[in-house]
């Protein structure tokens, strides 16, 4: 405190910023002037309303709003934000088909692979079966009947049974009319 | 339809009804929500337009804030402290708003930049041209002393004395204690002493 006034000196002015702010921060003794000393009040009121009137003219200078404020959260949405949810979904379908279409591909990979293999064991089987025809044309029922299972017939005894075209030709040529031997 | 501000006479709510209003709102009660709308609608929009001098911007951000509050009001613990709470959300989307406008500016040549312009005059219900001079010549004064305050102290500031908040209610908005709110209010106020041209205007308008 510092100007002087009869007796109580008067606030200072950073007492009467501090007034304004919060007249409780004061000490005892300068709340005390304040409340019987008219100046220092005076003081404090004028700056009071000079802030007051800052106040009522920013209300007055800002214009009035014109739009009531909707809750519909579509209305706030910005096209950017539109635009990523659309890539996002777009983003998801994209996985989700990729991922849908790989195992489909390994699906069918898988069952082509599973028939190829089956047709192999009964091509195989089949070629099985050809060739034990080939080795011996008649059932097994015959077999049993003529008594020739297990035989172990050499290639000459065949060739005796079944000649061929050119053994069958040797034999029959000395036969011929007009021909001699040496 | 222009809405209804906070100290609007004929339409207090006292602050029992409305912490009733917000726990009813925290419910899912989108009609209790709408009222709390109706009540502080005004000062949020005034607290925007204020910090970015931008009417259809303004109405937008305070769109966005109520419907922000709305979607996350049922985290809200204290009911008591819906306002505070409005404004830390406002002050936020302020933020933003500001942050991207001087990103965007930098891209943008000296003659697209519409946005740094005074904002027109908008409504046939215009202001006289003395009204419109002294409008005019209030804003740049105020924006004079902005510059000349620190971001805290605008801030506090402005929520003191333009959005009318008590100590109490600055210090939730910002997350500060009363204390640190004092300081930088006491700061700027003997900034604001300094200022003789808008101390004079405002006083003529009081004399």
């Amino acid at each position: 405190m510092s100007i002087h006034n009869q007796s109580k000196p008067h606030l200072e002015e950073d007492d009467i910023l501090q007034a304004v702010i919060d007249d409780k921060d004061l000490s005892a003794l300068q709340q005390q002037h304040l409340g019987e000393c008219a100046q220092c009040r005076q003081r404090k009121a004028q700056l009071e309303q000079e802030l007051a009137r800052l106040g009522q003219l920013a209300e007055r200078y800002a214009p009035k709003p014109q739009k009531r404020i909707v809750l519909a959260e579509q209305k706030i949405r910005s096209p950017l934000l539109n635009w990523r949810i659309a890539f996002s979904a777009a983003a998801v379908v994209a996985v989700v088909l990729v991922v849908w279409g790989t195992g489909l591909i390994q699906d069918q990979r898988q069952g082509s692979i599973g028939n190829l293999a089956q047709d192999m064991v009964e091509a195989e089987r089949l070629m099985t079966q050809i060739n034990a025809l080939v080795e011996n044309a008649l059932p097994q029922v015959y077999l049993d009947i003529v008594g020739e299972t297990g035989l172990n017939l050499d290639e000459d005894f065949l060739e005796f049974l079944i000649p061929t075209n050119e053994s069958a030709a040797r034999i029959s040529a000395p036969a011929k009319k007009g021909s001699t031997s040496c | 339809m222009t809405p209804s501000t906070h100290n609007a006479p004929g339409s207090q709510t006292s602050d029992i009804q409305l912490a009733e209003l917000v726990k009813q709102a925290s419910d899912g009660n989108r009609f209790a929500f709408e009222q709390l709308i109706d009540h502080h609608q005004g000062d949020i929009y005034r607290m925007i337009y204020y910090r970015i001098r931008a009417r259809m911007d303004a109405e937008d951000l305070t769109q966005d804030v109520f419907i922000r509050a709305f979607r996350s009001i049922s985290r809200l613990r204290e009911p008591d402290r819906f306002r505070s709470w409005l404004f830390r959300i406002a002050i936020n989307r302020v933020n933003d708003y500001l942050r991207k406008k001087k990103v965007r500016s930098i891209f943008k040549s000296a003659d697209e930049k519409p946005d740094m312009q005074p904002e027109p005059s908008q409504t046939p219900e215009q202001p006289e041209a003395l009204e419109q001079v002294l409008k005019e010549d209030f804003w740049r004064q105020i924006g004079r002393i902005a510059r000349k305050l620190s971001k805290m102290e605008r801030e506090v500031f402005m929520l003191r004395f333009l959005d009318n908040l008590n100590i109490n209610e600055i210090a939730q908005t910002l997350k500060k204690s009363d204390s640190t709110v004092k300081t930088h209010l006491y700061r700027a106020l003997a900034k604001f002493k300094k200022e003789k041209a808008l101390r004079q205007f405002l006083q003529e308008g009081i004399t």
